[in-house]
């Protein structure tokens, strides 16, 4: 079902299928590894940024970045 | 062989600091890029008897020129050509280094790689072949231990072998049939002389080699703004014709791009890079504490009202000792210079105006110290982290919030502090709105009049003060969101590095450059400051009532009658710009006698409150207007702070006296 990251549930794997800000965002995004395609693990998700590991290392998303990386939890 | 150039670069967080002090030694020096705010550190070092100049790169995921650190690396590479660029690479976060590593070599530089913490991947029982990943990558990779100074003699060795043949092998990133081939039709567009760039800063170097063509067809193809922007018009158009072409097959180019590149590391890594499924580490369950939906919030404010409490309670004597230092030095001084005009300006006027700043260099190092050492164990980052969401509301980024509190205790380090903030609008907003903390040179002013006007009543008038400064800071940062840095601030994405014990040597190091810089730049222009303070309160006559400065306090007074204010009170004002603290001691001078009861028959008790409110709001004091200076590098913002904090005390003073007119 797609749903967005900002969603996701923590300690849970979520794959991306696309991500719709702005192009510097996607590419800030990309280098970190942040890709449609990837799945990323979700480590906590509260109230703030949504933090997730991403091929081996922790980045932390803003919230409005998060609502705009669509995919699906596994 | 003639001096070598050696940049080094890396992700954010791999131990550049240290290596780069590993590398060079003390001797270092501390500035800025040309035009922007962001630090830049150099220095020397030697190589089997060569003399290297090394230059520190800001720490960068990618070389895409999105942010201004990664404009910088890159134009560097580009444009100066460095002998050798050492890539510090994490070697417990393999994949996600070497992506930048991959974007050197396309760039054609000559890379060599240090392979940071191999001591923590031997804990972490994974184990990195060193020579199948040299193989791979064609450039040579050196493993070290940067913070206990291991491998640092093997990779200057490897710089210099590196400079003098080169790397290894060239390896290319195969980015498939249809879009190599798109890159090839834009190089020959480049290589055609009868299209020549136009708008390219660097006229000459401007793609005059294959190695530029292929970077800035690749960075066209990929959707890059900078690389449209220095080729001609026709070449960009047809480039974004390709570009939207191949969208249609193969989705967002930016991500295509992206993905190509980590095809190819998750290819080298899977043979290089063993290891056994990582279980939690001890970073996540800090994090499940420290970032916990309602811990976060009350366990960050605990940290803070620490390391607050820490730099004021621990400099505290110091603070003291310096004061006495430089009043017994003053008196001592004036005693011993016959001429009495002399006596006053060394004694009163360079020694005690000079001193008065001095006495926060106690604070301003431990707050350094304290600053340094949340950043290198990994917390800084999760205070942004926890602070985010409120700081987004307010139009700030998340990584405002530190500078804001360290604010309270002076503002010269707390506006050096916004460096960590990446984005320049961003930082430029901090900067603009940091004056409005209430630092503790002001808490004088505030003692001294709650004391007359509000006794009884003096802790609350004085919490007034500060949270007006808070107030008065959310609403210029709504104001200057609107109408000067338009726009949101600039997405939160940031790693999060893992915990990791400070190193001492490391945080005495950062703290003292930085430090240090206080004293040098700030201590000269106060330096003029007191002078001209000085000769201003002295001449022509001696007496301060016919001074200058008096003279200039009667003709600003009618500017300040509607306020209700003496031209006395107008004068310390004036004075209160070199340091507020100040207003205390000029209003002293200046009333003589017993000074309470002066100020009780002068002001009444709302123009006492206005008075106060004006103290917190109008021109920040000298030092902070050179740290402004500075850190924006550009006498404009200086020039703008000044002119709306003036605009702003003057008229928050108008509204407590009408007010306070009608109660």
């Amino acid at each position: 079902m797609r749903s967005m990251i900002s969603l996701a549930s923590a300690r849970g794997l979520f794959r991306i299928t696309s991500i719709a800000c702005g192009r510097g965002c996607v590419n800030k995004l990309a280098s970190m590894g942040i890709m449609p395609g990837e799945v990323v693990r979700v480590i906590n998700n509260g109230s703030g940024p949504v933090m997730v590991e991403v091929k081996g290392s922790r980045v932390a998303i803003g919230r409005g970045v998060a609502m705009k990386i669509y995919g699906e939890e596994l | 062989m003639k001096e070598l150039k050696v940049a080094i670069i890396g992700n954010p967080n791999v131990g550049k600091t240290t290596l780069f002090n590993a590398l060079t030694g003390e001797k270092q020096h501390v500035g800025n890029w040309p035009g922007v705010t962001v630090e830049k550190i150099e220095g020397y070092g030697k190589v089997d008897g060569v003399r290297v100049h090394y230059i520190d790169l800001p720490g960068v995921y990618s070389l895409s020129a999105y942010s201004i650190d990664e404009k910088i690396a890159r134009d560097f590479i580009l444009t100066e050509n460095p002998d050798v660029v050492v890539d510090i690479v994490d070697a417990t976060n393999l994949e996600r280094n070497l992506y930048l590593t991959l974007q050197l070599l396309e760039l054609k530089a000559n890379v060599v790689i240090a392979l940071n913490f191999m001591d923590e991947v031997e804990k972490r029982r994974m184990d990195i072949d060193v020579k199948k990943l040299q193989e791979f990558l064609g450039i040579k990779v050196v493993p070290v231990v940067a913070r206990e100074g291991k491998g640092i003699e093997e990779l200057k060795r490897a710089i210099l072998e590196t400079a003098r043949h080169g790397v290894i092998r060239k390896v290319e990133v195969g980015y498939g049939r249809d879009v190599e081939r798109a890159i090839l039709e834009i190089e020959g567009m480049l290589a055609d002389e009868r299209i020549k760039c136009r708008h390219c800063p660097f006229a000459k170097l401007c793609l005059g080699s294959d190695r530029e063509r292929h970077w800035v067809s690749t960075r066209l193809l990929e959707g890059d703004d900078e690389a449209n922007k220095v080729v001609d018009r026709e070449i960009a158009l047809r480039a974004m014709e390709l570009r939207r072409e191949l969208e249609k097959k193969y989705g967002d180019m930016a991500a295509y791009f992206a993905k190509k590149r980590y095809e190819l590391i998750g290819s080298i890594v899977r043979q290089c890079l063993k290891m056994e499924e990582m279980e939690e580490t001890f970073s996540d369950r800090m994090d499940r504490v420290l970032l916990d939906k309602y811990l976060g919030i009350p366990i960050f404010f605990v940290i803070m009202w620490l390391a607050f409490k820490l730099t004021f309670d621990v400099a505290a004597p110091f603070t003291l000792l310096i004061e006495k230092l430089f009043d017994e030095l003053g008196k001592w001084v004036a005693g011993s210079i016959p001429n009495e005009t002399m006596a006053s300006l060394i004694g009163e006027g360079i020694i005690g105006g000079v001193g008065s700043v001095l006495v926060f260099v106690p604070n301003i190092f431990l707050l350094f110290f304290i600053l340094a050492l949340l950043e290198d164990s990994g917390y800084m980052a999760r205070a942004a982290f926890v602070m985010d969401r409120v700081m987004y509301r307010i139009g700030l980024h998340g990584k405002a919030f530190i500078p804001m509190l360290l604010g309270f205790g002076c503002n010269v380090p707390a506006i050096m502090a916004t460096r960590t903030m990446e984005d320049e609008r961003d930082r430029l907003l901090a900067i603009m709105i940091n004056p409005l903390m209430s630092c503790s040179a002001r808490l004088p002013v505030y003692v001294l009049f709650a004391g007359i006007f509000f006794a009884g009543k003096e802790a609350g008038v004085i919490m007034s003060m500060y949270l007006l400064g808070i107030l008065l800071a959310v609403m210029m940062a709504l104001l200057l969101r609107k109408f000067l840095f338009q726009g949101k601030p600039s997405p939160f994405i940031m790693e999060m590095p893992p915990y990791r014990l400070p190193t001492l040597r490391n945080i005495v190091s950062t703290t003292w450059n930085r430090g240090k810089m206080f004293i040098k730049k700030a201590g000269t222009i106060i330096l003029l400051g007191v002078i001209i303070i000085w000769f201003l309160a002295n001449f022509p006559d001696g007496g301060i009532e016919e001074s200058f400065l008096a003279m200039i306090g009667k003709a600003m007074q009618p500017l300040f009658a509607p306020l209700g204010w003496s031209w006395r009170a107008v004068v310390a004002l004036l004075a209160g710009v070199v340091g507020k603290e100040i207003v205390v001691g000029s209003l002293g001078a200046l009333y003589g006698g017993n000074l309470s009861s002066a100020l009780a028959a002068d002001f009444t008790q709302v123009e006492a409150f206005a008075y106060m409110a004006f103290v917190l709001i109008y021109v920040p004091c000298i030092a902070t207007i050179a740290a402004i200076w500075q850190e924006t590098r550009s006498i404009k913002w200086p020039l703008f702070t000044i002119t709306y904090e003036i605009l702003l005390a003057y008229g928050v003073a108008l509204a407590i006296v009408a007010i306070g007119g009608l109660i």
